[in-house]
């Protein structure tokens, strides 16, 4: 089995290749010039953590600083930007736009676009596995498969079948499994983030879209659009264990430290907390219109939800819920992924 | 529980890559349409109206015919509409609070030689306008009829919008006047 079918992980390698120390401080010193212009006045300590907003109408990223509240730039990437995902390091950010078949990177430290990957069809949701070498998963809607992606050589290398109208994905890493939400066929499909090898196709609400990941709880979320639940899946027998009501048209989820569920009900204009030990909604919050992506920041005191009807993001707190921002972002924020992440060494 | 997958191991990259791709479900980029209108008449009025899910044809004037069921309660309502080019979609009502004048619906049947859209959910909300009168707010979020990658320009975003906004727009200006005229 393993002979035969490709194996991603094989090779080792480390993230970006560096330069010649010439070419080198010479970023450096445009890196330094960039701050300068940006922040005013030196010594101005780089942000703790960004979160990077994809605002598909617009066609550009807007990059927010989760300690100062406030938008710090807005990169131009090529049109539709919907799906999202950030290195752990914060080093890079890799964008779907399903209108163009591509897949965008974006160096998070020179706010720059650097390549802008061909693998056709209307990628969607991604998800990133830094385990060994870093690679991208990512589901395409209209061809109903996963591509996965190489990025340092901007290739696809493969593309598996999944069910109908593939969505949100999370890569369980240490497990090595893939689980993505088929949004036209009520599945979730699991796969070996290793092999081309499926393990289940396990049946779930009606639209199953946005899906996060407990690694802690060995659980994986579910947001079943028409049907306004949560599906909770059992990762060790890959079993629905569990199904939630939440609200009106559930789109984003993400999980917080304390282990509860934070759902976008987007017709709701609300973002519902569910406490997966009493499977009920333990609290509720309005935010903007339509709410679409969800994510949490690394140390779980902050929420980010992009309000896609009001082209802004709200910012609230941990587990307090207290609104601590609205912020305005570019015209029809999706924010679909895991868009949070530490803000870039300075290079 | 199935576990043979189906692993489409060979496709052929460049071809696969290149074919564009048609699919009968909404695609991923959502639009949006969010209009409305003040009305010289108060919010029961207005609501007297517009909160009757199967009575849109008495106001709005591109819809012929509405054919309804379930009344007015959330989850069941349905209706059947009968546009001024006599093609027919289905909407079902998700959310209704009358206390606040408010409803909330979605597209149950596509067709688009009626709509060229693939889904929508909307939203309906009268205001008080605090001097006895009203504002009614109505939005929503669609996809295009043509959800692949190259739809042709009647079924793409354009056309869409334009459909939507057309079919919003005229419907409060038309429900500004009856409301007005109402006793």
């Amino acid at each position: 089995m393993r002979g035969f079918y490709p194996h991603y992980g094989a090779e080792r390698t480390c993230g970006p290749v560096r330069s010649s120390s010439s070419r080198y401080c010479l970023r450096a010193l445009r890196q330094v010039a960039l701050l300068l212009l940006t922040f005013g006045l030196p010594g101005v300590v780089a942000a703790g953590e960004l979160a990077w907003i994809t605002n598909q109408t617009a066609g550009t990223v807007s990059v927010l600083d989760l300690d100062a509240l406030q938008v710090i730039d807005t990169v131009d990437v090529p049109d539709g930007p919907a799906g999202v995902a950030v290195t752990r390091d914060g080093s890079r950010v890799y964008i779907t736009h399903p209108d163009l078949g591509l897949v965008s990177e974006i160096d998070a430290a020179t706010r720059k676009l650097v390549q802008s990957i061909e693998v056709g069809g209307s990628p969607f949701g991604i998800a990133l596995d830094e385990r060994d070498r870093r690679l991208l998963f990512v589901t395409d809607w209209s061809r109903h498969i996963l591509i996965v992606i190489d990025p340092k050589k901007g290739i696809p290398l493969d593309l598996l079948a999944v069910g109908q109208s593939p969505a949100g994905i999370v890569v369980d890493e240490l497990a090595r499994r893939v689980y993505i939400a088929d949004r036209e066929s009520d599945t979730v499909t699991v796969l070996d983030a290793d092999v081309a090898r499926g393990f289940a196709q396990i049946k779930v609400g009606s639209h199953p879209f946005g899906i996060a990941f407990d690694q802690a709880a060995k659980r994986v979320y579910v947001g079943n659009v028409r049907s306004g639940s949560l599906s909770v899946i059992d990762t060790a027998d890959l079993k629905e264990t569990a199904q939630i009501p939440v609200g009106e048209f559930p789109y984003g989820i993400a999980v917080g430290r304390d282990g509860k569920v934070y759902v976008a009900n987007q017709r709701d204009d609300e973002i519902a907390v569910v406490d997966p030990a009493t499977a009920s909604v333990s609290g509720r919050q309005s935010v903007g219109r339509y709410p679409d992506g969800v994510a949490i920041n690394a140390a779980g005191d902050r929420l980010v939800v992009a309000n896609w009807f009001d082209d802004s993001v709200t910012v609230l707190s941990l587990p307090g819920l207290e609104t601590l921002a609205r912020i305005e972002v570019g015209e029809g924020c999706r924010a679909f992924g895991q868009f949070i992440g530490p803000a870039p060494p300075v290079p | 529980m199935s576990r043979s997958l189906a692993i489409c191991r060979s496709l052929l990259l460049v071809p696969a890559l290149l074919l564009p791709t048609l699919s009968q479900a909404h695609g991923p980029t959502p639009q949006k349409v969010d209009e409305e209108i003040a009305i010289a008449a108060s919010p029961d009025v207005v609501w007297g109206l517009v909160g009757d899910f199967g009575a849109i044809a008495a106001w709005h004037p591109g819809v012929k015919e509405a054919r309804a069921s379930g009344g007015n309660e959330a989850g069941k309502a349905e209706r059947e509409l009968t546009l001024a080019n006599g093609e027919r979609i289905v909407e079902g009502l998700d959310e209704y609070e009358a206390e606040k004048r408010m409803l909330g619906y979605r597209l149950s049947r596509e067709n688009h030689a009626a709509m060229p859209v693939s889904f929508y959910s909307a939203t309906l909300e009268v205001v008080d306008d605090g001097k006895g009168g009203s504002v009614v707010k109505w939005g929503g979020r669609f996809y295009r009829a043509d959800t692949g990658n190259f739809p042709p320009e009647h079924l793409n975003d354009a056309a869409a919008v334009a459909a939507m906004t057309d079919f919003f727009r005229s419907g409060l200006e038309s429900l500004r006047v009856v409301a007005e005229k109402a006793p």
